[in-house]
């Protein structure tokens, strides 16, 4: 595939891609217009090609002006979503749901085979003190700054002091929430090596289980001053205990597993991959388990326990690319543009805070840790990024306080939607910057 | 079974699939049409063992719509050549003829039997002629290469059969389209046959174009691989809405790209490997969407349609030996040597009853699986006896380039 490989990058072909998206965009205006929507599941198939060429036309478009394929993706899937162009709608991006599943596990077998144990101890000193500090730091300030804005978030008005000073723990837990999936998405394209690219991504990693251990603790914490009569419950954490050991134990059984078939058989790994995705998710679901943490730690399983570990990346991202292109088209398509023009002000408000905490807490921690100068100097970057995890969140808290968690989701997706469209582009900026990203990517 | 559990059912399917491609395993075990897992589907189906039932094959249609346009697609992409070899005009022109001859010659004899058994009104009537010519005039082109694999077949007849098959894929497939373009209940309602006709195939030829010009402006291969999934799925999808058949579609974006692009080896070489995957889970749920109980005049039309198609394709054979010079030694039994039927009939039988509910179409699908398993049972025999009168059976290992074959045996 040399002569596919070789990239043309000129006018030209910007020009045929950019008439390419016109015609692809007109088919489906006319189609939408046309078709007498009785079958339900048929604008799936529709959607799910306009997201995949919509995506790979408009990453490869907004390439040329340095912003990373991610942004081009989540930019396919607003235009075509049901806010702008409704030329996928609500009932099709709900329908593809099972891709998430998909992209998720995927995301974090790559990110637990990424982390490898040479690399995690070099870079050990720098994350701890860049967690500890992101975390405890991240959760008092962005607790603070809700509390100060209060009064402009709709649904924090009437609150009296002990739930204001609960819902803001929650808010800054969630603020301390990173992305895993456009961190790996962005390394993926550049395919950048260099210190900033090991840091960001162990940091990422381990912050994902340290969110969820800390929301658990903070829910557990905040529900006595929420609910009248209230008690902290034990039981909470014990469940909470038994999810994480449980999930290390399948995710190290499933690792094992997973590098005897690749140093057995090693074929059609691809089908494995989705198979496991699939179905190894909704098991682990049924018997509650948290399939992030058992695929990151099968990942790190693999690298780290076998030899299988490079077979087992390389296999992940054939498999991945098309799988990345529609889940972040997708999450694209959830963007809710309505919600984020109503509370767009009060949302750039808490991001900038957000991003002005990271860049200040990032710069402490590398003086602390000693660290490189390029990550002294852009540490920061890859820790803007919220998606999914931030949401699957929300609706965590949204469930265990009904009360107002309606209006806290809106506002918490009001911000990922900012922080999503503009943490990638950072994060490749930074790396660029930094000359860790590979050439010709 | 669970939605989940029937995926990963079809994903283990799709498992054996990606192991059976290579070639080693066909010579091994295994049927040319792949008509074993018809039968396995059959009783997996609601009308033996209920552990697929109607209902949750439903909620897989699109997945089984777009399964079967994309075996078109792959098909349309490798029309023009078998191996590294063009078919020629010649052969290809002969395979179109001989194909709409065997199809013709059995929608006549459905379309003036049937009023002898059941009132069947102007729809119907269409849909059953129609639709059982369309799933009896395939010849797989499996059949030919599993000869070349089994019995180290090597010779012009074999090309020439081979050349044949795959030419022949092209009727069933503008039959499918003419008659969703004729029946089709949804979509464009309004507009007439032809142009129904004519944005059938100008959808896939249209997004085939933009696949073209794109992938000839050097994209990685993760980027190909979008822009090939992304056009068949918007191909697939868009047809598929407008109430127009999918299947055609799919094919004529393969057909696009394979005729104007540059890479059309490279791309060959990356879709055929998923052509098997695709094709057992696809099916074994055909066979779980048998059902005998809705689809009326079996028991007539099984046994009619068969010998209408074994005559003409004796006719065919006959036909074969005035015109080529390959075909001579082997007789009219050549004819029947193409009885075999696969992936093509598979698709179109299951593209008919996914897109029409009807027991017209259901009625289709019996046949067309009947006729699957019926070639099976003819056309090898009669492949290898025709091989054999023309001297070409045991003639040395298959050469890799005539099979499309990488240096390993496996299929490229």
């Amino acid at each position: 595939m040399s002569s596919v490989a070789q990239r043309k990058g000129g006018f030209a072909t910007r020009l045929v891609q950019a008439l390419a998206l016109g015609v692809v965009l007109l088919m489906m205006l006319a189609a939408s217009l046309t078709a007498p929507q009785t079958d339900q599941a048929l604008p799936v198939v529709t959607a799910l090609g306009f997201l995949l060429l919509g995506g790979t036309l408009l990453s490869e478009l907004l390439g040329t002006i340095g912003l990373p394929h991610l942004s081009g993706y989540l930019l396919a899937g607003i235009i075509g979503g049901p806010y702008v162009l409704h030329l996928v709608d609500h009932d099709a991006v709900e329908r593809l749901s099972p891709v998430n599943t998909l992209a998720i596990s995927l995301i974090a077998l790559a990110g637990g085979a990424e982390l490898r144990v040479s690399t995690l101890r070099e870079v050990a000193r720098s994350v701890g003190y860049a967690l500890g500090l992101q975390s405890a730091v991240g959760l008092v300030v962005l607790s603070g700054a809700f509390i100060a804005l209060s009064r402009y978030v709709p649904f924090a008005r009437g609150l009296s002091w002990p739930a204001l000073i609960s819902v803001a723990l929650l808010w800054g837990t969630l603020a301390v929430c990173r992305s895993p999936s456009a961190c790996l998405g962005v390394l993926s394209q550049t395919r950048a090596k260099g210190p900033l690219s090991a840091c960001s991504l162990a940091h990422i990693m381990a912050s994902d289980v340290v969110v969820v251990v800390l929301m658990a603790c903070v829910i557990v914490g905040v529900r006595p001053l929420m609910t009248e009569g209230g008690s902290v419950s034990v039981e909470d954490l014990r469940a909470l205990g038994h999810e994480i050991v449980g999930s290390i134990a399948v995710g190290t059984t499933l690792g094992l597993g997973l590098a005897a078939y690749l140093r057995l058989v090693g074929g059609n790994l691809m089908l494995v991959l989705l198979a496991l995705g699939f179905g190894l998710t909704a098991f682990m679901r049924y018997i509650h388990i948290d399939p992030l943490l058992s695929f990151m730690t099968a990942g790190f399983v693999v690298q780290n326990l076998s030899l299988q570990g490079d077979k087992l990346l390389h296999s992940v991202e054939q498999t991945s690319s098309l799988v990345f292109t529609v889940f972040f088209a997708i999450a694209g398509a959830h963007l809710d543009v309505p919600l984020l023009r109503q509370l767009w002000p009060i949302a750039l408000g808490l991001c900038s805070i957000r991003a002005i905490t990271i860049f200040g807490t990032a710069r402490w921690a590398s003086r602390l840790a000693g660290d490189e100068p390029v990550v002294r100097r852009w540490g920061w970057a890859p820790l803007v990024s919220q998606a999914g995890l931030t949401i699957g969140l929300s609706v965590v808290i949204m469930r265990a306080f009904p009360e107002f968690g309606e209006g806290f989701r809106s506002l918490v997706i009001a911000c990922v939607a900012l922080n999503e469209v503009i943490g990638p582009v950072l994060f490749k900026f930074a790396l660029d910057r930094s000359g860790e990203t590979a050439p010709q990517t | 079974m669970s939605a989940i559990g029937l995926l990963l059912g079809l994903l283990v399917l799709s498992y054996l699939g990606g192991m059976l491609r290579g070639t080693r395993a066909i010579r091994g075990f295994g049927l040319p049409s792949g008509s074993e897992y018809l039968c396995l589907g059959f009783v997996l189906g609601a009308q033996v063992l209920d552990l697929i039932p109607l209902a949750l094959l439903q909620s897989f249609r699109p997945l089984l719509l777009v399964g079967a346009a994309w075996i078109a697609f792959v098909e349309g992409l490798g029309y023009t050549r078998v191996g590294d070899r063009a078919i020629g005009l010649g052969n290809a022109v002969l395979g179109v003829l001989g194909a709409a001859l065997v199809g013709a010659s059995v929608g006549a004899a459905v379309w003036f039997a049937v009023p002898h058994f059941q009132a069947a009104a102007g729809q119907d009537r269409i849909l059953l002629a129609g639709g059982i010519a369309v799933v009896s005039c395939a010849s797989t082109r499996q059949a030919v290469r599993w000869a070349m694999l089994r019995y180290a077949a090597k010779g012009p007849l074999s090309d020439t059969l081979a050349a044949f098959s795959r030419a022949s894929t092209l009727v069933p497939v503008l039959g499918v389209s003419l008659l969703l373009s004729r029946v089709g209940e949804a979509g464009l309602a309004d507009v007439g046959l032809l142009v129904r006709f004519g944005l059938t195939w100008g959808i896939g030829g249209i997004l085939g174009l933009v696949a073209v010009l794109l992938i000839g402006r050097g994209l990685t291969r993760d980027e190909v691989w979008g822009v090939l999934v992304g056009t068949s799925l918007l191909a697939i999808g868009i047809a598929a809405e407008l109430g127009l058949s999918s299947l055609a579609s799919g094919f004529a974006l393969g057909l696009t790209i394979g005729g104007l692009s540059s890479r059309r080896k490279e791309l060959l070489g990356m879709v055929r490997g998923t052509e098997r995957p695709v094709l057992l889970p696809l099916a074994v749920l055909a066979g779980a969407l048998l059902n005998l109980r809705a689809a009326p005049m079996l028991l007539v039309l099984i046994p009619l349609v068969l010998s209408v198609r074994a005559l003409a394709e004796l006719a065919r054979g006959a036909l074969l030996t005035l015109v080529s010079r390959a075909a001579r030694p082997a007789g009219s039994l050549v004819g029947l040597a193409l009885m075999s039927m696969g992936e093509v009939t598979l698709a179109c039988a299951a593209s008919l009853a996914l897109s029409l509910d009807s027991p017209a179409t259901k009625t289709v699908l019996a046949v067309g699986v009947m006729g699957v398993l019926a070639g099976e049972i003819v056309g090898p025999l009669a492949l290898r006896r025709a091989l054999g009168r023309a001297g070409e059976l045991d003639a040395g290992a298959p050469e890799p380039e005539r099979l499309s074959l990488d240096p390993g045996g496996n299929e490229a």
